[in-house]
């Protein structure tokens, strides 16, 4: 498939129609000076095949850009095809391109290559290369694919990073809980519950499960606990009042039963002995009631009896807490006071007493002379039982905030355990991802070295016609598939291996190893297109890899159509030089209004037939500038005028009629005068953007280049003889030129 | 002639390094590509899936 005509409008710098005719059977070659449209000419190849174009893509810049602002409508890239013969057309607005017009379905894109592409694909970096290289292969879908799973395998790193930091926090929360101070109930507890010791599965976990002070603190819970306990039991009532009250009530009951037996012993004995008075008996007694008196006495002796003995049990009791009390106290002084705590000298008056009381009490119990008394132990136990809970923990009892540390460990714990399987879960996933991506990458570097082996030899074989200097050999392209996978060039120095190459080729020289990569993919490619297009792929080349270039083309692009875009007048010699079969075009000027024109045709012809289409001033700028150009260059160059050297050739009329005019001055002939040429130096259109491109200038008008137009034509009859018909340059003379029939001479 | 990127990627699917890769991804992972999802969204969207399914 090749192209026989691109035609295109509102597109890019063409805001005209703008028809490129090509052959099939010819390559060529589309000369011009930089911003005369070349690139405009190669993007409509782009545009047409794909809709869009890369390098708007790559600059984020919308498609609809690529409109031609002055043009006023909607932009459109059509070409007429050979094999098969069919015309394709894609329309762009501001919404965006259309589907391609054609009968034979969407094409493949144009082989194109732009120095760009070249000179970006050999500035990259390794991994940008192997980018690009996938691209170049048609197999950039893998970086894709690659990448996206390569950005989801970071995700699952993140999730299991943050996995890991929420079940370090819990896991850090656990072990403070298990580590308070309350905790040898809960420790006991816990042990008691199936599974705990296996779901603690440390032993460290497990020895932090019994209560320990801080390091460095003694333990004073125990201590303090118990002397809370024992103040408790001593603040109720005392029973040493009691027991000294009951103790005096059952001697006065003693006394008064001590006193009715002596009444009774009285009347006994004046029963035993009648005739005898009773020492003990005063009086008649009434036995009777003797007898109940005596039965009285005895039941209240009785009761005061069972009342002391009680009483002796409440001063064992007392006894025994007092005791504990004391041990308690003593429990306490064994471990440092801290602030805000009874003093030393406090608790150990209060232990003294204590235990002076509870031997009082216990001397009591077998003595009822002992009169305990109730202590004073120095302190206000109800101003210090409050302050010694409030300073123990739990204020509770130690095993009801047992159970609730319990509950809450237990919470933590389930917590725990599931941020557990969370993190091990996002471990697995990354781990799995991460093979995933392995696989990728093992995948990815054996396809593209199985397309790279198809095409190496190319490459070399390019490579050395584009040097012509075999110091370089053994071109190799190396890929290696490393965390972001890398691609580089290898090369033989003088036999020895080098890579990377930049280490002693020059850039001209890399430049020509990627466009030998670059032309060794389109060739050994599937695209249907026999049309090669390039687009100032020349810019860091030197003369011998300029006609490399060229020999490569010729040589191995047999029967393709090459479309070479340059600016470069040096190479286009080269290229004529080395290729005159080829077409050889010059875009020979744009306009914003009129955009680029080719140099095909006679540019007068065409500049009077856009006149009478009715065509604006404005857009004929470029072809009233190369008409006059054409005309004036003409006469200059057959006359031999001196003008001064310009390296591309760049003259405008004023400096092509200023060198006519000298020349004919200084020879002294009279067609200096002539009223053309005075006219021509002295009419508007001279001074206008007609024929200069300074922006400051006014634009030609309609009637100016009329004018043009005619002076144009008036100009070859002026240098054509009336009565021969022959140019003046016919031939030499003694003095310059002269017609065939010397009539006109100069 | 070497292999398009589909043709590849169809490879990697079907390799026996696959198994490598935990079961109730890689079968998701195979079918978001054959659909046409293969994007970060989509694959991450099967590991969070994996994930619910397996601390739910």
């Amino acid at each position: 498939m090749k192209l026989r005509e691109l035609e295109l409008k509102a597109f890019r710098g063409a805001p005209r129609r703008l028809v490129v005719r090509l052959k099939p059977t010819k390559s060529h070659f589309f000369y011009s000076e930089n911003g005369r449209g070349k690139s405009t000419i190669a993007d409509a190849f782009e545009f047409l095949t794909t809709g869009g174009l890369a390098r708007f893509t790559k600059e984020e810049c919308g498609i609809d850009a690529a409109i031609n602002l002055r043009a006023g409508e909607d932009a459109t890239v059509a070409a007429k095809l050979a094999d098969p013969d069919v015309s394709v057309k894609r329309a762009l607005d501001k919404d965006g391109p259309s589907d391609l017009e054609s009968d034979i379905g969407d094409l493949e894109p144009i082989p194109t290559l732009r120095q760009a592409t070249i000179v970006d694909f050999m500035a990259q970096t390794a991994g940008e290369k192997r980018q690009a290289l996938l691209e170049l292969l048609d197999l950039d879908a893998l970086n894709d694919f690659r990448g996206k799973l390569r950005t989801a395998l970071g995700k699952a790193k993140d999730r299991k990073k943050s996995a890991k930091s929420t079940h370090k926090e819990e896991v850090d929360t656990l072990e403070g809980l298990l580590n308070g101070k309350d905790l040898l109930h809960v420790a006991a507890k816990y042990a008691e519950e199936a599974g705990v010791k296996e779901e603690i599965d440390s032993p460290k976990k497990l020895e932090k499960l019994e209560l320990r002070p801080p390091p460095g603190e003694p333990n004073r819970q125990p201590a303090l606990t118990e002397l809370v306990r024992a103040l408790a039991a001593v603040s109720d009532d005392d029973p040493s009042a009691d027991w000294n009250a009951a103790v005096a009530d059952i001697e006065v009951r003693r006394g008064e039963a001590l006193s009715v037996l002596l009444s009774q012993g009285s009347k006994v004995l004046a029963e035993v002995w009648p005739d005898q008075s009773c020492p003990l008996c005063e009086a008649d007694q009434d036995h009777d009631a003797l007898a109940d008196r005596v039965e009285t006495r005895a039941k209240a002796l009785a009761e005061s009896n069972q009342r002391l003995n009680n009483l002796r049990q409440r001063l064992e009791v007392r006894r025994t807490a007092s005791s504990s009390l004391e041990a308690a106290i003593a429990g306490v002084l064994r471990v440092a006071p801290k602030d805000g705590w009874p003093s030393g000298d406090e608790l150990g008056t209060a232990r003294d007493v204590l235990k002076a009381h509870a031997e009082t009490l216990k001397k009591a119990g077998h003595e009822l002379s002992a009169a305990p008394q109730n202590p004073d132990l120095g302190m206000d136990l109800e101003v210090l039982i409050p302050k010694l809970q409030e300073a123990s923990v739990p204020k509770q009892s130690p095993e009801i905030a047992a159970l609730q540390r319990l509950v809450e460990i237990r919470g933590v714990h389930s917590q725990v355990a599931k941020r557990l399987a969370k993190y091990e879960k996002t471990k697995e996933q990354e781990t799995s991802l991460k093979r995933l991506l392995e696989i990728a990458d093992e995948t990815i570097k054996s396809a593209v070295e199985e397309s790279l082996s198809e095409i190496e030899g190319l490459v070399a074989r390019y490579f050395e016609i584009l040097m012509a200097d075999p110091i370089y050999t053994n071109v190799k392209l190396v890929y290696a598939a490393r965390r972001s996978g890398q691609v580089e060039f290898s090369i033989d120095f003088s036999g020895d291996p080098v890579k990377p190459p930049q280490r002693i080729m020059s850039e001209s020289q890399l430049n020509a190893l990627g466009l030998a990569l670059l032309l060794a993919r389109v060739k050994s490619g599937d695209t249907p297109w026999q049309t090669l297009v390039l687009d100032d792929v020349v810019n860091s080349f030197d003369s011998p890899h300029r006609v490399g270039l060229i020999r490569l083309l010729k040589q191995e692009f047999v029967n393709w159509q090459i479309v070479i875009f340059s600016h470069d007048s040096v190479f286009r010699d080269i290229a004529q030089r080395e290729a005159g079969e080829w077409s050889f075009q010059e875009i020979i000027v744009w306009t914003p209004d009129g955009g680029p024109i080719l140099g095909e045709g006679d540019p007068l012809n065409r500049l009077q037939q856009e006149l009478d289409g009715g065509a604006g001033a404005s857009a004929l700028g470029g072809h009233a500038r190369r008409a006059l150009e054409q005309k004036l260059g003409k006469v200059v160059a057959e006359l031999g005028c001196r003008i001064a050297y310009d390296p591309g050739g760049r003259y405008t009329a004023h400096d092509l009629l200023q060198a006519l005019t000298r020349e004919l001055k200084e020879k002294q002939s009279p067609l200096a005068e002539h009223e053309v040429l005075k006219r021509m130096d002295t009419a508007s259109y001279m001074a206008t953007r007609t024929v200069h491109t300074r922006t400051d200038l006014p634009e030609a008008t309609t009637d100016d280049l009329k004018r043009l137009a005619a002076d144009a034509k008036d100009l070859d009859e002026v240098f054509r003889c009336d009565e021969c018909d022959k140019w003046i340059w016919f031939a030499e003379s003694e003095t310059g030129h002269q017609c065939k029939c010397g009539t006109l001479t100069v | 002639m070497s292999k398009s990127a589909t043709e590849v990627i169809e490879g990697l699917f079907a390799t026996a390094a696959i198994d490598e890769v935990s079961a109730p991804l890689a079968g998701p992972l195979r079918s978001l590509w054959e659909e046409g999802h293969w994007d970060v969204d989509g694959i991450d969207g099967v590991a969070q899936a994996d994930m619910a399914e397996e601390t739910k």
